[in-house]
């Protein structure tokens, strides 16, 4: 080859290289933080600039790396694995009982004190996912509530009343098909997203169907009830046809379009369709309206599933400041603005704010008693990781879709959950 | 039927079949949100705007994604082409002892697909502690490059008649000269086209790059644009403008260069 | 005395070439070896060891963040009894199977089709290797949106067509969808098996084709006397490559259904990826994937020998 290109070629090799490689490390005090990519683009611009600004006061730059609900343990894995965990970590419901179980948590009982003198006590239940041999691993942010979306004016043409229970939810359904309003009403996806697991956790524990006891241990998953909740929501995809199969398909984002587009009159969902509609001046905006998530007979026992925590890692060097910036970032002013911003996403946890203005609403109302009623993952137990697992790994949601998709019947389907849930707590078992 | 029929269906079919989807991508891209959601327009853009490219450049990573894709990929080419011509060489060339051994070897290793490395690939990173920059999958993606570049370039040598060489030899060359001066000049539509192989592949790749990178700025293309639809609410407009835009760069290196690449698939399957 | 005295001078340069050899076959050897060092080195540390700390993985429960503990064969037999893996294992074979056979389809009639130096047939072969160029990802989402249960142009367009009535489920009826990842993965990889049987096609000798023309043989005829049995080894070498990398394709399926509704599109990646990732049991992950294995050894004996035999044949 001759000189010239082969000059060239070395360069843009060595260049490429250089690029690529990882940057050194600067000198200054450099924190990381991960947080959830939300629904809601404004209320994440919110938590940024908080985020920034905190970071400033206690003399630190803050590098923030977002993820979704779908890639959130994507990235956890890796940075488990490789032992590098970010100074500042946001983890979801599950996530402080997993890596609390594998020691990787500070203690963060003191912050958790602080931040009850600015923002009132913690609702108890949020304790379960945070709160592991009496001390504190995480410190709860706010929670997402999951209700339940319906068609106003649907329901007024066939002359129902918004249902309480999910039997109420199939009869509209099916009376809003038989009107030819909509072709399939029943938005319901039992999928591996939130939209999936969280109802059925509300399902199964609204009939009584928990599989552990009140210190978290298995004790079974009762069949019977069980078998019960199912057969009360499969008929909508298999015989009364109110469900589409396609809707089983849906990522998370699935159900807001179909809603949105006026293909469904039901729906799972937090409250970012409240804020679609509303940012995009949506015609149907007047018809939408929200419900608690039905009850069923053993009471309203609703999961409590999108709870967003702040945790301490241990890899991280920089303790201190870490502790700092959640401490600002949970502080009275800081919290509120992220609260009033956030379109009736965040719902605090910490009690003072609930009975701000900024809830007095009829949509508010109901935001707050959904998670005022939600209970933690692993109940009526703690979050512990088995309970973690069996809610990451879909077992209950595949429950579901066996009866559905592979046309298995209920008692076999719970059969096969339940096997998955033993085999789960016996090789995690509660400590 | 007679030949001509049959060749005008199947031309027409093919035709349909790969035009249809870019003209989705395109037509999709041109869309407003509104549009989308509501199914307005469903063929012809109406209203016709450009705010989904413009969005990808102000409001996410894009162009952040496209620098990572291009530097990963230029590299990860010049690695392989590296590494992968100097064992085709030595494979067709010269004559050593476990010559066919370790030709077989390097063949079979083509038969370890990512979907079954990915995780231990990326735990022996974590022991060596290199993790999460764009060098690891400098790394990785030789791995699935090299042999194929082999098998390929293994063709090309082939085909270049040994007398010239051999001349060469003779007159006082040494082995590297020749393999300088006369066998890759002559291999060069080989190493080209095997060049874009390694391009396009390290382009499109998705699971490494998913695993391996955690930090949000040195996402490539794939993973940023499969985070468009996770989210609670997928910009299918803004989404096809970024998977137009990603498919641009492949498919400008291949319009001038198809060539090669045809002939880099000729040479591999027919010779190799 | 003269005669022996006289032969070393003819002899000198052939005696000259031979030392020159045989140093020359030290130094060929050595470059051999140096030049292949850095294969070597590749395969050594990113293939082989992450792929016998593989085999060892499957043999462990490793969960993510506890250290590894030795379980035998545990993995592989709680995988063999659960129903879901044998439908993971099933997904697999149809996937890959139906995949294969579509490409090797749509390949041979797109060879058949351009085989003939006509004008703008080398164009048109370049539009059809698009497909093969498009970022994967890109093809994958794409595909989804056009199977969109109400705004997809599938269904949009068949219902204007008047073909159907109300919208295909394409992604959640669990047969269409497999079918649906299956047309996702034969539209890109149609090209790859198309280019390869069409250059393959065009080193068949011309006369064989006159000379049968001659003989009365119709363009069918030619095409599965002559055409066919000439790419055979082509056709082996381009399905076994297609069928290796389709068994374990991760992509499609991933961007597509996540291996959904229920498993019905689950295949062994994704079902890898889902169990290391999700449920964070990165021992049963790799006996998963582990399962892929014997297929691919059998595939590849299986067609090596074939190859020989034509080699052989021939």
């Amino acid at each position: 080859m001759r000189q010239a290109p082969r000059r060239i070629l070395t360069m843009t090799l060595v260049l490429a290289l250089v690029w690529a490689l990882p940057p050194a490390r600067a000198a200054d005090l450099k924190l990381t933080l991960w947080r959830l990519k939300t629904y809601i683009p404004p209320a994440d611009k919110i938590l940024d600039t908080t985020a920034q600004d905190c970071a400033k006061k206690i003399g630190a730059e803050v590098q923030i790396q977002t993820y979704t609900f779908d890639d959130m343990w994507t990235k956890y894995t890796a940075a488990i694995e490789s032992k590098t965990l970010p100074d500042v970590a946001e983890l979801d419901s599950v996530g402080p009982a997993r890596l609390a179980n594998l020691g990787r948590l500070s203690d963060v009982s003191d912050l958790v004190g602080t931040v009850t003198k600015e923002l009132g006590e913690l609702a108890p239940n949020a304790e379960g996912a945070v709160k592991f041999g009496g001390r504190f691993y995480a410190v709860p942010h706010y929670a997402i509530p999951l209700i339940l979306f319906y068609r106003k004016d649907l329901l007024e043409k066939v002359g129902a009343q918004p249902p309480d229970t999910w039997e109420g939810i199939n009869e509209i359904s099916a009376k809003i098909k038989k009107a030819g309003l909509q072709d399939f009403p029943q938005g319901f996806p039992w999928n591996r997203t939130g939209d999936g697991y969280d109802p059925a956790m509300s399902l199964l524990w609204s009939y009584g169907a928990a599989w552990v006891d009140k210190s978290g241990k298995y004790i079974g998953l009762p069949k019977d009830k069980a078998v019960q909740a199912i057969k009360v929501v499969t008929p909508a995809y298999l015989t009364d046809k109110t469900s589409a199969f396609d809707f089983l398909s849906w990522s998370g984002s699935g159900n807001n379009e179909a809603f949105m587009a006026g293909k469904i009159a039901f729906t799972p969902n937090g409250p970012s369709i409240l804020f679609q509609e509303d940012s995009t001046k949506h015609p149907l905006r007047k018809d939408t309206a929200i419900k608690m998530m039905p009850r069923g007979p053993a009471g309203r026992n609703l999961a409590l599933t999108f709870v967003m925590n702040w945790a301490v890692p241990v890899d991280g060097k920089q303790q201190k400041e870490a502790r700092a910036l959640v401490a600002c970032i949970m502080s009275k002013d800081k919290f509120t603005a992220y609260m009033t911003g956030s379109f009736q996403q965040a719902v605090p946890l910490f009690k003072n704010l609930l009975n701000s203005d900024y809830w007095n609403n009829a949509d508010g109302k109901v935001i707050i008693e959904t998670v005022k009623l939600g209970r933690p993952v692993g109940w009526p137990g703690p979050t512990t990781p088995a309970a973690a697992e069996v809610i990451s790994s879909n077992v209950l949601t595949d429950m579901m879709t066996r009866v559905i998709v592979d046309k298995v019947t209920p008692e076999k389907a719970v059969e096969e959950a339940d096997k998955r849930i033993k085999e789960i707590y016996d090789r995690l078992p509660p400590k | 039927m007679s030949a001509r029929v049959f060749r005008w269906l199947v031309v027409g079919f093919l035709l349909v079949l790969v035009s249809g989807p870019l003209y989705w991508i395109l037509d999709t891209s041109f869309k407003t949100g509104r549009q989308i959601l509501m199914s307005e327009a469903i063929y012809i853009p109406k209203p016709f705007t450009i705010e989904n490219y413009l969005y990808l450049f102000e409001e996410t990573r894009f162009a952040r994604w496209l620098r990572n894709s291009a530097a990963v990929a230029v590299a990860s080419t010049i690695f392989s082409l590296a590494i992968g011509s100097a064992g085709a060489y030595a494979l067709t060339r010269l004559r050593f002892p476990g010559r066919r051994a370790f030709g077989a070897l390097v063949l079979i290793t083509y038969l370890v697909p990512p979907g079954l490395m990915f995780i231990p690939l990326y735990r022996t990173f974590i022991q060596i502690g290199y993790t999460n920059s764009l060098g690891t999958l400098i790394l990785a993606y030789p791995t699935f490059l090299v042999p194929f570049v082999t098998w390929l370039l293994m063709g090309f040598f082939r085909s270049i008649p040994r007398e010239l060489e051999e001349a060469a030899l003779v007159d006082g060359a040494t082995r590297l000269q020749t393999l300088r001066r006369i066998v890759l000049p002559l291999a060069a539509p080989g190493l080209l086209a095997a060049g874009l192989f390694c391009f396009t592949l390290s382009w499109n790749e998705f699971l490494y790059a998913l695993i391996f990178i955690a930090d949000d700025n040195l996402r490539t293309l794939p993973v940023g644009l499969s985070e468009f639809v996770v989210s609670d609410f997928a910009f299918w407009g803004q989404l096809m403008a970024a998977a137009a835009l990603a498919s641009l760069p492949v498919v400008v290196v291949y319009i001038y260069l198809h060539k090669y690449m045809v002939g880099g698939l000729t040479a591999g399957a027919v010779k190799g | 005395m003269s005669k022996i005295l006289a032969q070393p001078a003819a002899a000198a340069p052939r005696a000259r070439a031979l030392a020159w050899h045989r140093v020359n076959r030290v130094q060929e050897r050595l470059l051999g070896y140096a030049l292949i060092i850095p294969i070597a080195l590749l395969i050594l540390l990113l293939i082989a060891y992450p792929f016998f700390n593989a085999i060892w993985l499957s043999l462990t429960e490793k969960m993510v963040g506890y250290p590894a503990h030795f379980v035998g064969l545990r993995n592989y037999v709680a995988l063999w009894e659960s129903a879901r893996f044998r439908i993971v294992a099933w997904n697999s074979v149809v996937y890959t199977v139906g995949s294969i056979g579509a490409k090797v389809v749509i390949g041979l009639a797109m060879a058949a089709a351009l085989q003939k130096a006509a004008r703008g047939n080398q164009l048109l072969r370049g539009f059809l290797l698009l497909p093969w160029v498009i970022p994967t990802v890109v093809i994958a989402l794409t595909w989804r949106w056009l199977l969109d249960l109400y705004r997809g142009l599938v269904n949009v367009g068949l219902h204007d067509l008047g073909i159907i009535g109300s919208g295909i489920h394409w992604l959640g009826n669990p047969d269409l969808a497999m079918l649906s990842v299956i047309m996702a993965n034969v539209w890109r990889g149609f090209p790859f098996f198309g280019v390869s049987f069409l250059a393959a096609m065009q080193t068949v000798p011309q006369d064989l084709y006159d000379a049968a023309s001659v003989d009365g043989a119709s363009a069918w005829q030619q095409f599965w006397r002559i055409s066919l049995p000439s790419i055979k080894g082509v056709v082996a070498i381009v399905t076994l490559l297609s069928t290796i990398w389709t068994l374990n394709d991760f992509n499609i399926v991933y961007i597509m259904t996540r291996g959904g509704p229920g498993a019905a599109t689950h295949i062994f990646a994704t079902y890898s990826y889902e169990l290391g990732i999700q449920s964070q049991r990165w021992g049963m992950a790799m006996a998963a994937s582990m399962y892929s294995l014997p297929v691919i050894a059998l595939l590849i004996v299986f067609v090596v020998r074939y190859l020989h035999r034509e080699e052989s044949a021939s």
